[in-house]
C-alpha cells in the first residue's frame, strides 16, 4: 500500500443511543473504498466526521496526510462530497449555485464544470426544486468533481435512484479514478455496485470495523461451506464464523477458505464439502448475524 | 465570509423588497404612518422578518450541513450570518429614516424625537436577533421560532401579571421607576445602551461559534 490519501486511527465519538469505537483505517492515493455494514452501523457518522461536521472524541484524522481540523479549509479545497440527501438551496438555480460554489475552490475548472453540466444534461437555469432525485445527484457530483478533488466521499449517494441513473454514477466514479491519483471512500447498502467498483472494502458493524480488506482477497477468503459429511461438521468448527440456523450445522461460512483448503483438500475433491463462492451482502449478513445485529 | 453575505442578501432581496413597499405604501396612504414613528415598528418587523426568512432558507434545505461540505470553517458561517443581520439592520433603519426624511419635505411632520425611538427599536431588535440566533445556530431553526414565541409572550404577559398581584407593592417601587427613569435621561445612556446591546450580539454571536451543529 502506497502512502494513505485519508487515514483513521483509533476514531471514536459516542452518542446517547450509539458509539463509533476505535475505527481505523487508512485509503491509499487511486484506489476506491467501500463502506458497509448494517444501517445505524456507523457508515454516515465516519464520513460526517472526516468531513469535521462535528468534533472527534477521541482518535486522529489525517487527509493528505494533515489534521483534519487544524487544516480543514486546505482539505477541503481538495475533497469533494456527495451526501445521502442532496442539501442545496431549493429556490436558487443551478447556475447559481455551480457559481456559488466555485467561488470556494481556488482550483474549479469550469471548463471541467461545463463538460459534466452538459454531459449530466442539467439545465443552468433550472432550480433545484425542479430537479429531480437523480438528477441531484448529478448536480451534486458535478459540484463534488468539477474542482478535481483528491479525495472524493461518498455518502450512500446512489440510494433511492433508478439503476440506469445509478450505472451513470458508477462509470462517472470510475472514470475519475482512472488517473490513479484520485481515491474515493464510498458508502452504500447496496453491495453489488462496490462489487463492481471497490478495491477494498471496510464493513462497519456496531460502530466498530468488523474488516477491513482488499475485495479481491475478501472475496477469495470468504466462501459459503455446505457439508455434505456429517462426520466432518465438529472438525470444520475452527475455520466457519457463523452457521446458517436451520441447516442442521452443515451450512457455514468461512473467512479463511485458502487455509481450509489447504487443510480439506481431499475432502473438497471428493465432494465432502462443497465451497461456494459469496458476495458482499452474505459477509455482510453472516458477520451482522454472528455478532447478534 | 463576503460571499456568504452576498448569498443571503441576494436570497432575501424580495422580502427586502416587500417589507420596503409596504413601509412606503403605509406611508403614502395615512400621514400617521408617514410622521416616522412607524418606521421604529417597521425596523423591528422588518429585521425580525427578514432574519427569520433567512434562518428558514437554511433550514428548509438544510443548507447548514452543505455550506460545511464546502471549504469554509463553522465559525466564518456563523459570522457570516451575524454580519448579514447587522446589515440588514443598518439598511432597514436606513430606509426608515430616508422615508421619515422625503414625507418631512413634502410636509408631514416628524414625531418628535424621532432618532431615540429609532435607537430603542434597534435596540430592541438587536436583543431578539441576538437571542434567535444564539437558539437557531445551537438547537435549530423550530426552537428558535419558538423561543422567540416565548419571549414576546413573557414581556406581555410578564408585566401585566405582576401589576395585577402585586398593586399593594406598586407605590414602594415607584422609587425603582424614578431612578429608572432618571438613568434614562443621563446624557450617557445611549452610550450605555449601545455598548450593552453590542455586548449581547457579540456573546451572542460567541455562543452560536461554540454551539454550532450541522449534521
Amino acid at each position: 500500500m502506497n502512502r494513505p490519501i485519508l487515514k483513521l486511527d483509533k476514531v471514536s465519538k459516542t452518542y446517547p443511543d450509539f458509539a463509533l469505537r476505535e475505527v481505523s483505517f487508512a485509503l491509499p492515493a487511486g484506489y476506491i473504498m467501500g463502506l458497509i455494514g448494517p444501517n445505524g452501523a456507523g457508515k454516515s457518522t465516519t464520513i460526517k466526521l472526516i468531513m469535521n461536521f462535528f468534533p472527534l472524541e477521541s482518535g486522529k484524522i489525517e487527509v493528505f496526510g494533515l489534521d483534519h481540523c487544524e487544516e480543514e479549509i486546505k482539505i477541503k479545497q481538495q475533497v469533494g462530497y456527495v451526501g445521502e440527501f442532496q442539501q442545496f438551496y431549493g429556490e436558487m438555480t443551478v447556475g447559481w449555485l455551480i457559481r456559488f460554489v466555485s467561488g470556494f475552490y481556488p482550483n474549479w475548472d469550469q471548463q471541467y464544470c461545463q463538460e459534466l453540466v452538459n454531459r449530466f444534461g442539467l439545465g443552468l437555469n433550472k432550480t433545484v426544486n425542479q430537479l429531480s432525485k437523480g438528477m441531484r445527484v448529478k448536480l451534486a457530483l458535478t459540484l463534488a468533481l468539477a474542482h478535481r478533488p483528491r479525495l472524493l466521499l461518498l455518502d450512500e449517494p446512489t440510494s433511492g435512484l433508478d439503476p440506469v441513473v445509478r450505472k451513470e454514477f458508477l462509470q462517472e466514479l470510475l472514470e475519475v479514478v482512472q488517473d490513479e491519483e484520485r481515491s474515493i471512500l464510498i458508502s452504500s447498502h447496496i453491495t453489488d455496485d462496490l462489487e463492481k467498483i471497490a478495491d477494498y472494502i471496510t464493513l462497519i458493524n456496531q460502530g466498530s470495523i468488523a474488516l477491513c480488506q482488499p475485495k479481491d482477497l475478501l472475496l477469495d477468503s470468504w466462501k459459503k461451506v455446505v457439508i455434505k459429511d456429517r462426520q466432518l461438521i465438529e472438525r470444520l468448527n475452527p475455520w466457519l464464523v457463523y452457521r446458517e440456523p436451520g441447516s442442521n450445522d452443515r451450512v457455514g461460512y468461512t473467512d479463511n477458505f485458502p487455509d481450509l483448503q489447504r487443510s480439506f483438500a481431499l475432502q473438497l475433491a471428493e465432494g465432502q464439502i462443497v465451497a461456494e463462492p459469496i458476495d458482499l451482502a452474505d459477509i455482510m449478513s453472516a458477520i451482522a448475524k454472528r455478532e447478534g445485529k | 465570509m463576503f460571499k456568504l453575505i452576498y448569498k443571503d442578501l441576494y436570497q432575501l432581496r424580495k422580502s427586502f423588497l416587500l417589507y420596503c413597499g409596504v413601509l412606503l405604501g403605509l406611508s403614502l396612504l395615512a400621514d400617521s404612518f408617514a410622521n416616522g414613528a412607524f418606521g421604529a415598528l417597521f425596523i423591528v418587523v422588518a429585521v425580525y422578518g427578514l432574519t427569520l426568512r433567512s434562518a428558514y432558507y437554511e433550514d428548509k434545505d438544510n443548507a447548514l450541513t452543505f455550506l460545511r461540505t464546502l471549504p469554509i470553517q463553522a465559525k466564518t458561517i456563523v459570522i457570516a450570518k451575524y454580519v448579514t443581520v447587522a446589515l440588514l439592520l443598518s439598511l432597514v433603519g436606513l430606509f426608515a429614516l430616508a422615508v421619515a426624511a422625503v414625507f418631512h419635505l413634502m410636509g408631514t411632520p416628524l414625531e418628535a424625537d424621532l432618532l431615540s425611538l429609532y435607537l430603542w427599536a434597534t435596540a430592541g431588535i438587536m436583543v431578539l436577533v441576538s437571542v434567535f440566533l444564539a437558539v437557531f445556530f445551537r438547537w435549530g431553526y423550530n426552537r428558535a421560532v419558538n423561543t422567540i414565541r416565548l419571549l414576546f409572550l413573557s414581556l406581555f404577559f410578564i408585566p401585566i401579571i405582576i401589576s395585577r398581584f402585586s398593586q399593594d407593592l406598586w407605590p414602594q417601587n415607584s422609587n425603582l421607576v424614578e431612578t429608572l427613569g432618571r438613568v434614562i435621561t443621563q446624557p450617557l445612556f445611549p452610550y450605555l445602551m449601545a455598548s450593552l446591546v453590542l455586548g449581547i450580539y457579540l456573546i451572542s454571536m460567541l455562543f452560536s461559534i461554540r454551539g454550532f451543529k450541522v449534521g
